[in-house]
């Protein structure tokens, strides 16, 4: 039998000789499990059963075969263990079902394991579909004793979503990517549901491309965990996960790379990152957070719930919703980090952020003109809102104002960086004709106010319009001495 | 596709014959032909028996014996000893075993017994032909087993390939794969407590 690895060390899954089956709850080893495995809390390990009494076999770890169901084939295995197989040739990939539309045939697999590629190109499962009929693989185990491969891989196009394409309560471990979701789904339905994918170093991947994605799935209740990587969200169309469990992976717990991403209803529990904002400055990733949770756990840190870790262009959008951080077990350096240059949109509405750092100091650094970070009702608490950028921490103050609370409180960072609110300019509408005259109080900040304000006199400007022949941000009046803790 | 034709023709040295195909309107089948136009692929069946032995590709079909007349013909893998069929090619068009329509190539499900296939060559099933080893209803006993090797010599050198309607079943005993630990275990440790072990 098997055991996976239940820390963030993807090589501690590994399998034991079963000596007796001791009751309907217990057995016993022949010899001792060489690592821990955890069966409570936050991370409980798997154990899997390797073995079936009837075994279609390759010859050896490096010589394999193959079996390859074509269109309108009926194919049932119940059961059955099938060890050595797969290549990175077509109809040689593994274990594969390949279905033309209106194909009546069925490929059904139940309860089987599937062990051991006999080439790291190889694939356990190739769902290779155009559109998918009545293909059923279900409460099967994919291992493979040495990393590498695919555990399953979907591969579909078209036109009509002919749902049939069923892959839930599969168990994939050891892979190098444990279950790829990949293909032009357009219209096409896939279903797959409570997935346990554990070490490998991707665990579920969505590598779609193309321009034109519709991908609807019932993608719901996996347990994703001690991989390098849990989640990968790549190329374009949108894809969606939902009541997901991702823990202990040991680089990111999810990564968004591209496209339209809705997370709902996840918990990110002890991965070294929970969630990875990574991409390229032209392919842009919106993502949207509801009601998820992050922390550490009691054993494993999560150094922070969203890190934004490479380039990200101007249009990268992410956006949490009702979600909790750092609760019970903190983050161990910040809830929210930027260790890259951020052009894009963070935002953050009636989240919860419980970390003693909520976000990392330097983060204001690496905002560049167009980047923001936003939380607004922070801590579920009314008119707590604050925005991070470039130059400044801009935050509503419900204590100093001058005619009616709130006021604007711009906190700059830096007296390097001029702070200003142009990514939050106050638009005014003016018919043709008529003139507007702005008016803005300002008070710079005593001691008594937190701290004193001591850097050059507020301005206010208007902004370029060329629609209006202002061709250029234009300086309307500068503050006086009078604006000292007026 | 087999057939006999209605009496046994004896072949008499230094003769050739010729073997054509007729149908009773136009385009009523297609002939699979391996070289030239007028070479269709075929095999001679004679009436001598004998047992498969190591490196015999195996054909198993139905025998037409009138027109929309077949015999099913079914054989049954109940090899407990090791004997590797086929040529070894890693051709689909000369496998090693072939399953047509109307042939069916059954593994038993006796108890107490260990079954053995060894293949060296490609298994087809085609359109109508049946590969199946037990059915639900008759799974493979816990004191029973199936070993089939596909004995490649190089990787994926040889497969199992199930062509448009052709059937590919197998039923072993029903086990619980997938489980889960109810407490922690230690490294070293030999007691595994889980939620079921249920098969």
């Amino acid at each position: 039998m098997g055991f996976t690895s239940t820390t963030t060390t993807v090589a501690q899954v590994e399998t034991k000789a079963i000596s007796t089956v001791d009751s309907s709850v217990q057995v016993t080893l022949g010899s001792g499990v060489t690592y821990a495995h955890a069966g409570t809390g936050d991370v409980v390990g798997e154990v899997f059963n390797l073995t079936g009494n009837v075994k279609i076999l390759g010859t050896s770890t490096s010589v394999g075969t193959y079996i390859y169901a074509d269109s309108d084939a009926i194919v049932t295995l119940d059961n059955v263990e099938i060890q050595y197989i797969g290549s990175g040739s077509n109809t040689k990939r593994g274990i594969e079902s390949a279905n033309l539309v209106g194909a009546v045939n069925t490929f059904t697999m139940v309860n089987c394991v599937v062990k051991d590629l006999s080439n790291s190109s190889g694939f356990g499962f190739y769902a290779n579909t155009i559109t998918p009929a009545l293909v059923s693989v279900t409460n099967c185990v994919f291992y493979n004793t040495t990393l590498g491969g695919t555990g399953i891989i979907t591969s579909h196009t078209g036109a009509t979503a002919a749902a049939n394409l069923s892959l839930n309560d599969n168990l994939v471990a050891n892979f190098s990517i444990g279950v790829n979701l990949n293909g032009l789904f357009t219209g096409a339905s896939v279903t797959a549901n409570n997935l346990r994918i554990s070490s490998c170093s991707t665990g579920l991947s969505n590598v779609s491309v193309g321009s034109v994605l519709i991908y609807t799935s019932d993608t719901s209740g996996h347990y994703i965990h001690s991989c390098t990587s849990g989640v990968l969200l790549n190329g374009g169309g949108k894809k969606s996960l939902t009541s997901c469990t991702i823990v202990a992976n040991a680089s990111s717990g999810l990564t968004s790379f591209a496209g339209t991403n809705v997370i709902e209803s996840c918990n990110f529990y002890g991965n070294s990152s929970a969630v990875l904002l990574s991409g390229v400055s032209t392919v842009a990733a919106a993502t949207y957070f509801n009601s998820c949770n992050f922390r550490s756990t009691s054993s494993l840190s999560q150094t922070t719930a969203v890190n934004v870790s490479t380039v990200m262009p101007s249009n990268a959008y992410t956006e949490f919703n009702n979600c909790n951080l750092g609760q019970t077990n903190a983050h161990t350096s910040a809830d929210i980090t930027v260790s890259f240059t951020f052009s894009g949109t963070l935002i953050f509405n009636n989240c919860v952020l419980a970390s003693s750092a909520e976000i990392t100091s330097t983060a204001y650094t690496l905002l560049d003109e167009n980047g923001i970070i936003s939380l607004m009702r922070k801590d579920g608490t009314a008119s707590n809102h604050s925005a991070y950028i470039k130059q400044a921490i801009v935050t509503p103050d419900t204590t100093i104002y001058k005619t009616a609370s709130p006021s604007l409180r711009i906190t700059p960072k830096s007296a390097s960086i001029t702070a200003s609110t142009r990514l939050m300019p106050f638009r005014a509408y003016v018919n043709s004709g008529q003139t507007c005259t702005p008016t803005v109080y300002v008070r710079e900040s005593e001691a008594g106010d937190g701290a004193a304000y001591n850097g050059n006199r507020a301005k206010l400007y208007v902004k370029a319009n060329y629609n209006l022949g202002i061709t250029s941000d234009t300086l309307l009046d500068t503050a006086t001495a009078s604006s000292d803790g007026a | 596709m087999f057939f006999k034709f209605s009496a046994p023709v004896t072949l008499l040295g230094a003769t050739a014959y010729v073997v054509r195909f007729k149908t009773s309107s136009s385009s009523q089948c297609s002939i699979f032909t391996g070289g030239g136009l007028s070479t269709a692929t075929r095999f001679l069946r004679t009436t001598t028996t004998q047992a498969p032995v190591a490196g015999d590709d195996r054909f198993i079909m139905g025998e037409w014996t009138a027109a929309a007349t077949m015999t099913t013909r079914a054989v049954t893998a109940d090899d407990t000893i090791t004997i590797d069929y086929g040529s070894a090619s890693t051709s689909l068009v000369t496998p090693a075993l072939s399953i047509s329509n109307g042939g069916t190539y059954e593994v038993p499900t006796s108890a107490s017994t260990a079954y053995i296939q060894k293949i060296s060559g490609n298994v087809v099933v085609y359109s109508g032909g049946t590969l199946k080893v037990g059915s639900s209803g008759s799974r493979m006993p816990s004191t029973s087993s199936l070993t089939w090797t596909m004995d490649c010599a190089s990787n994926v050198d040889f497969g199992i390939r199930i062509k448009a309607y052709g059937t590919f079943s197998a039923y072993g005993e029903s086990k619980q794969r997938i489980t889960t630990l109810t407490s922690n275990v230690s490294a070293a440790g030999t007691i595994i407590p889980v939620t079921s072990t249920t098969g």
